[in-house]
């Protein structure tokens, strides 16, 4: 028992690793916003004007076509938040070992800990995000039920996917920069089918096996019954999603501690 | 940028090499563009992993300093010593107590908040060098380092810091292209060339038989 906090406490590294985790991913953060002249409301103001350019498309110009789904532009910035903040981690990831390459040259550091800064930042604008739907959704008279104390866990699944590929994808980049462009299609490819614009019943009709390859239907799901209907989750298909999101990560760290070194010769 | 091939080369020759360095002691590399000293930082740093059966053995925190590296123009003096300062090792509570003395030193005191972007290249210096001079470490790897910083008088100012600040009680790897900086302050030298070891020694001997290899190239 002894021996086991001892090895524990002895994996925690230097102390102000987790201030330096934090302060990279702060700055990244603030350097988005840094030249703007309203700076940091923009992180607010964002994502207000896009729920409210997606209620006018769908409750006035399209309004036929999401007849037959309640709160449609609800429906949709619910789960595009979400899909927007996986692909953010997974597109900055990539270019992570390139960017941050002043960092790994000079001072010897855990790569992964970039990798969770670089997540930080962008969960620091999504929280942003959350929060203006929040409140919009609730002024649209959405009362949230209680399932919504399983959000930290969707949001941890959609970090861990974000983070694991974002790391995959750096590592891939290092031998094949077109991946750049491969990954644009696969985005795409992943908006469609993620049961974005339509419910997951459309995907399970389609070909069942697909809620269960592509994690984000069921967090689509999860979300918009956590934060759109007030309804109860599928605590199955959550579980299955973070143990997903678990093995992503895995695969993404085994590679980064095998292959970044490579970085430094290549990038 | 090296290529591959090159670079698997380097490390072979780089296999043969035996190469001591004890505590406190300040270490010369020198050798042309392309000759592994990177190479050999890299190793060193352990950021590039050795061939099978090589043993590098370090002890205590590295840091290896360059100037140039790793200012961030979009961001402001204050948040560039508080992220150089905390990738350099320091916690915040370390970079609080010092902020005023880096500031101070880089001569930076009506620019704290002003994006770095906006700086000379003379003020990065200062303000890299401030940083740097705080730095944290058992064993610093100096990678041309010294780049002419700034006027005369921060020059003077910083030579004397360097001495007081960096070189007490560490162990220093010093890179450079210049013979006069290796000269006067390392203690042993080594001197490399396409990955292999051309001499290795005191500073004296290595710089001097370094210049002949020039003098000896004009002849013929």
């Amino acid at each position: 028992m002894v021996f086991g906090i001892k090895a524990l406490i002895s994996r925690i590294p230097e102390s102000n690793r987790f201030e330096r985790i934090w302060k990279l991913a702060q700055v990244d953060f603030k350097k988005r916003y840094y030249n703007d002249r309203l700076g940091l409301l923009w992180a607010f103001i964002n994502p207000v004007l896009k729920v409210f350019i997606y209620f006018i498309v769908f409750s006035r110009i399209m309004a036929r076509v999401s007849d037959d789904i309640p709160n449609f532009a609800l429906f949709i910035f619910s789960a595009i938040i979400f899909w927007m903040c996986f692909v953010e981690m997974m597109r900055k990831g990539m270019r992570v070992l390139q960017q941050k390459r002043y960092i790994i040259q000079n001072i010897k550091v855990q790569k992964e800990d970039l990798y969770i800064s670089n997540s930080i930042s962008i969960l620091i604008g999504f929280g942003f995000n959350l929060l203006a739907y929040l409140i919009i959704a609730y002024l649209f008279g959405v009362r949230y039920s209680g399932s919504i104390i399983f959000m930290p866990i969707i949001i941890l699944t959609t970090t861990l996917l974000g983070t694991g590929m974002g790391m995959i994808l750096s590592i891939i980049y290092i031998f094949f920069r077109d991946i750049n462009h491969v990954l644009d299609i696969i985005v795409l490819l992943g908006f469609w089918t993620s049961g974005i614009f339509f419910p997951s019943s459309k995907i399970i009709a389609f070909w069942k096996p697909l809620y269960y390859l592509n994690p984000f239907v069921g967090i689509m799901d999860n979300v918009r019954s956590m934060i759109v209907y007030g309804s109860k989750i599928n605590l199955e298909i959550m579980s299955i999603n973070l143990t997903f999101g678990l093995v992503i990560f895995a695969s993404g760290l085994s590679l980064v501690n095998k292959y970044s070194y490579l970085a430094i010769e290549r990038l | 940028m090296l290529s591959h091939k090159q670079n698997k080369k380097e490390i072979q020759a780089l296999k043969d090499l035996n190469l001591k360095i004890k505590k406190g002691e300040i270490y010369g590399v020198i050798g042309r563009n392309g000759s592994g000293k990177s190479t050999l930082i890299n190793i060193i740093m352990g950021s590039i992993p050795a061939n099978k059966g090589s043993k590098i053995i370090t002890r205590g925190k590295m840091m290896r300093l360059s100037l140039g590296l790793g200012v961030d123009d979009n961001l402001s003096a204050r948040d560039n010593i508080y992220v150089n300062g905390s990738i350099i090792g320091l916690s915040f509570k370390t970079i609080g107590a010092i902020f005023n003395d880096i500031i101070e030193f880089a001569g930076l005191d009506e620019f704290v908040d002003t994006p770095v972007k906006f700086f000379s290249k003379g003020m990065k210096q200062r303000l890299m060098f401030s940083i740097a001079m705080h730095a944290d470490a058992d064993v610093f790897l100096l990678d041309e380092f010294f780049g002419g910083t700034g006027d005369e008088d921060f020059k003077k100012k910083s030579d004397e810091a360097f001495r007081r600040k960096i070189l007490e009680g560490r162990t220093i790897i010093i890179v450079s292209h210049s013979m006069r900086i290796i000269t006067k302050y390392c203690d042993r030298a080594i001197w490399l060339n396409k990955g292999k070891t051309i001499k290795m020694g005191k500073t004296e001997d290595v710089v001097t038989a370094y210049k002949q290899s020039f003098v000896k190239n004009q002849d013929s």
